[in-house]
């Protein structure tokens, strides 16, 4: 580091600094408020982001009859469908989902797939992709709608567009007003396992059993909003779902030896359940862990039954935005109660013997373990239970019902012998504290999906990184920690997360990991913890059983923790600029006392030291005898005396300039303090505050937090001062030394600037860490090792 | 023409559509540099645990090398394929990483083939981060269509 001396000068210099003619370029945009880009607040939703004196939103109520085919796997229903209109504005139509269209040979979905065909010589496509066309274009999937009709019988007129129904009606739904109707229709289950899908079915061959995990089954009202009236765009695969609160109540007929899972309560447990089952249920209620309403041996004993007569089983829900369930006569079944707020909720895992003995130990803990951190974070959990299924489906949520897809291996030659990996374990107690927490988000903060997968996906991936660290130390979460997301974030080929869920590129990185780990900066880094805890609990209970949007979020997080995010939202959220701030320079200096008898001998001792290497002339010259030394007569006043020696005529001219001095100037003019300035360039684009650790001769180290609006008036290039008592050495400074920012350039994190060794040289240096090859390793003894 | 049929191993068991899946990642990432002591270039792959195990099993030495090699080459500008010495692997729950390395190459540019996991997932999608010697990083997208980029050397 350089070492030079400060001159103060008078206040007439300083604001002589010259301003760059480029100011915008100067400036930058980093840290233009965001008012142009959201839309304007109104009555409905506030410049606070909290929803406005006017807010409104419409309800859907269902009753639904429906029936299981186990012999075809089919489903047929009918859907009674009270839509109250809450709107300030009469409706002349209606639009309802057909989510399974989608299945639908010449769906848009089916369609609109690009083929991963190379066409470079190779021409080659994979057999999924293949079987998938192939059996696609074979299944008749779809809904069949049989009939739409209102209450007295009369048919409505209805035209489908791919996944979208709109409902004509022949009187316009005015303001205020409900009506109610009913449709009937039928609809092939697909496989999942071969067709994909957030729902289906499996076969088990082993015993010739099928497992049903049923979702977007039935007719669902479209989302009718201030933000984007009705939202009818159809359903082509990633987009996944937005819905309207309703009160359910489902009759779901199914073979009489099948247990059902479902949203909403039991209504009717006596017609269902037995009396033992019943009794296990309300132990379950009381117990601190989980009691099993199904037995494994009871689930055996049922898989090999072949019932011919139906049960129906009747579940009743309030306020939810959907209805899924599962059936099947594998289900083992366990339960156990966990406290929010004031209700006990019934936390209960459905899984077949495949899933056992690893769905016993951590399903329905997973799920309490998620009720009791989310609350915390967000709001009281407030439906009356909270499932995990094991089926087909690899991780999927539903109001009050998840579905999750890691099991144990299975040795078919000792199906008592079940293993899993370290990745099976923590990716189920990881994937269901996923989708469990997806109950707060989007099934109760109903966060438009098909639009914006980010806004439950980031958020969700947010608290599940939070709700994980609490499950042990050191639990391996795959996002949210700031350093995972850098090989990303370098990376040039991103979209910016406000893009519409059809179009991103990195699905996992983009809608997932980068927003949960920008949520997690600003709590760790930007706002502090307590701060924003505070807030992102104000966005959750003013927005639930609302729907937000973007800007909603954007607005309030900023408004309830008084620190301004505009710039955060618009780099994180808008652009794919990335963080890499680097130290450039540190330059060290002390006060020019102007003292002739202290500069003189200081800048005579600088000159000698750091600036007049002796040259090369004068270094063969050591020993040579000059004229001066045998004729030393021949010296006089210069001789003596060279450029930095003090005369009277400077020591009168510090004399009266400290005259002029005032008190305080005079003060600052002695202090021996040691002034710091360090020059940072901002390489990334993303303006970030700036964290320092400052190392000492002393031992020292110190923390130094410099915030982001740093660079409000240079978003390339600042520079900025500190100062240090007489004794204080700066020895070296790095930046983000938690690496806590993302930065993606660590080189330059440095001054001096470290050589740093490369990963791969980092990982030839370490010893090669294999466990079980270790685990396996026989002991030695002593005189081996000799 | 004709078609020829790839296995994506294990595809089946995959969801080949997208879900609210928490363990969707479907990334792969090489970095690469050239040591600046030594000349070498060294290539650095980084993927989800979860990905890499559901194709490999388990991660043996010998596996990784030998599917590391059949899915990612490098052809220098003779038209010749660079050597990439398999250095290693290292591996927590979340990530692996894989060290190969390519001692002092002197061609401008190679053709690269990046098809690592694309034989499990059709949506995996490859980044290959060039990181030059002032820091640029210039990114190439590599998916199951377009497997093949042409790199300038760092």
């Amino acid at each position: 580091m350089s070492f030079r001396k400060l001159i103060l000068a008078s206040l007439a210099l300083a604001s002589s600094q010259v301003f760059a003619a480029d100011s915008l370029g100067v400036t930058g945009d980093k840290f233009r408020q965001l008012e142009e880009l959201l839309p304007t607040p109104n009555s409905y939703r506030t410049a606070s982001g909290t929803p406005g004196h006017a807010y409104w939103q419409q309800q859907a109520d269902y009753k639904i009859d429906v029936t299981l085919d186990d012999n075809e796997q089919s489903l047929t229903g009918k859907a009674t469908i009270t839509y109250i209109n809450n709107s300030p504005d009469t409706l002349r139509y209606l639009w309802v989902a057909l989510d399974q269209n989608r299945y639908k040979p010449n769906s848009i979905q089916n369609q609109h797939r690009t083929v991963s065909v190379a066409n470079d010589g190779t021409d080659k496509i994979s057999f999924a992709a293949y079987r998938r066309q192939v059996v696609g274009d074979q299944f008749n999937g779809g809904n069949l709608i049989k009939a739409v009709t209102d209450p007295s019988g009369k048919k409505l007129n209805h035209s489908i567009i791919d996944t979208m129904m709109r409902i004509d009606l022949d009187k316009p739904l005015k303001s205020g007003q409900q009506m109610t109707f009913t449709i009937d229709w039928k609809h092939m289950i697909a496989e999942q396992k071969v067709l994909g899908g957030r729902g289906g079915y499996e076969y088990f061959e082993r015993d010739d059993n099928y497992l049903y995990e049923i979702a977007q089954w039935f007719p669902r009202m479209a989302a009718y909003t201030d933000v984007t009236g009705w939202n009818n765009k159809a359903f082509v695969g990633r987009g996944e779902f937005t819905l309207e609160f309703g009160d359910y109540e489902v009759a779901i007929t199914v073979p009489a030896d099948h247990i059902v899972a479902a949203t909403g309560e039991l209504a009717n447990a006596k017609d269902v359940l037995t009396k033992d089952q019943r009794k296990r249920l309300e132990q379950a209620r009381k117990s601190d862990e989980p009691i099993y309403i199904v037995t494994l041996d009871e689930a055996l004993k049922n898989e090999k039954s072949r019932a011919k007569k139906t049960k129906t089983w009747v579940y009743k829900a309030k306020n939810v935005r959907d209805f899924a369930w599962a059936s099947s006569r594998k289900f083992l079944w366990d339960a156990m109660g966990v406290k929010s707020g004031d209700q006990t909720v019934l936390a209960m895992s459905y899984y077949p013997e495949e899933g056992t003995p690893l769905w016993d130990k951590y399903s329905t803990r997973s799920i309490v373990h998620t009720i009791n951190h989310y609350n915390r974070y967000s709001f009281d959990y407030p439906y009356p239970v909270a499932i995990s299924v094991n089926g087909p489906v690899g991780g999927m949520e539903y109001p009050m019902i998840t579905f999750n897809g890691p099991r144990p291996e299975i040795d078919e030659d000792d199906r008592s012998n079940r293993t899993w990996s370290r990745r099976t374990k923590y990716g189920l107690i990881s994937v269901i504290i996923h989708e469990v927490g997806h109950i707060y988000f989007p099934m109760i903060v109903n966060t438009d999906e098909r639009q914006w997968t980010w806004m439950d996906e980031g958020i969700n991936t947010y608290l599940q990184f939070l709700a994980e660290q609490e499950w042990e130390e050191n639990y391996p979460s795959r996002r949210g920690d700031a350093r995972k997301i850098i090989p990303y974030m370098r990376s040039s080929n991103q979209v910016p997360i406000m893009t519409n869920s059809e179009s991103i590129l990195q699905f996992g990185n983009n809608a997932y990991g980068k927003p949960a780990t920008a949520l997690n900066i600003l709590r760790e880094t930007i706002v502090g913890r307590e701060q924003f805890d505070f807030a992102f609990r104000q966005y959750a209970e003013m927005w639930k059983f609302k729907r937000p949007y973007p800007a909603d979020l954007f607005r309030l997080l900023e408004d309830a923790s008084g620190t301004d995010l505009d710039w955060f939202w618009r780099g994180w959220f808008y652009t794919t600029d990335n963080v890499d701030i680097s130290i450039d320079n540190v330059r060290h200096y002390t006060i020019d006392t102007k003292n002739p008898d202290v500069e003189g001998p200081w800048d005579r001792d600088n000159h000698n030291t750091h600036h007049n290497p002796k040259s090369i002339t004068q270094v063969q010259n050591k020993d040579l005898v000059r004229l001066l030394d045998e004729r030393p007569e021949l010296a006089d006043f210069y001789n003596e005396n060279d450029v930095f020696s003090v005369t009277n005529t400077d020591r009168n001219a510090y004399r009266s300039m400290l005259e002029g001095l005032k008190d305080h100037e005079r003060e600052l003019l002695e202090s021996e303090n040691n002034i710091y300035v360090f020059d940072f360039s901002n390489v990334g684009g993303l303006v970030m505050p700036i964290i320092l650790e400052l190392n000492y001769d002393d031992g020292s180290k110190e923390l130094l937090r410099l915030p982001v609006e740093t660079w409000v008036r240079n978003t390339e290039n600042v520079s900025t001062m500190i100062v240090r008592e007489k004794g204080k050495l700066l020895t070296s400074v790095t930046v983000d030394p938690h690496w806590e920012t993302a930065d993606v350039n660590v080189h330059n994190n440095h001054y001096p600037r470290k050589i740093l060794p490369s990963r791969l040289e980092l990982y030839k240096g370490k010893k090669r860490k294999n466990m079980m090859k270790d685990a396996q390793a026989e002991l030695e003894t002593s005189e081996d090792s000799e | 023409m004709r078609l020829t049929l790839l296995s994506l191993l294990l595809s089946t068991l995959l969801a080949v559509s997208a879900t609210a899946d928490a363990h969707r990642y479907h990334f792969g990432h090489i970095e690469l540099t050239r040591n600046v002591n030594s000349g070498n270039l060294e290539i650095v792959h980084q993927y989800f645990t979860h990905d890499f195990e559901a194709v490999l099993g388990s991660l043996k030495d010998q596996r990784v090398s030998d599917y590391i090699a059949q899915h990612v080459q490098f052809i220098d500008d003779q038209g010749k394929e660079l050597s990439a010495t398999y250095i290693g692997t290292d591996t927590d729950v979340g990530n692996t990483y894989i060290y190969q390395e390519v001692i002092n190459p002197t061609s401008k540019y190679v053709d690269v083939k990046f098809s690592t996991l694309m034989d499990k997932v059709e949506d995996q999608v490859n980044t290959l981060n060039v990181v030059n010697k002032n820091g640029d990083t210039v990114s190439f997208t590599f998916k199951f269509s377009t497997d093949r980029h042409r790199v300038t050397l760092p």
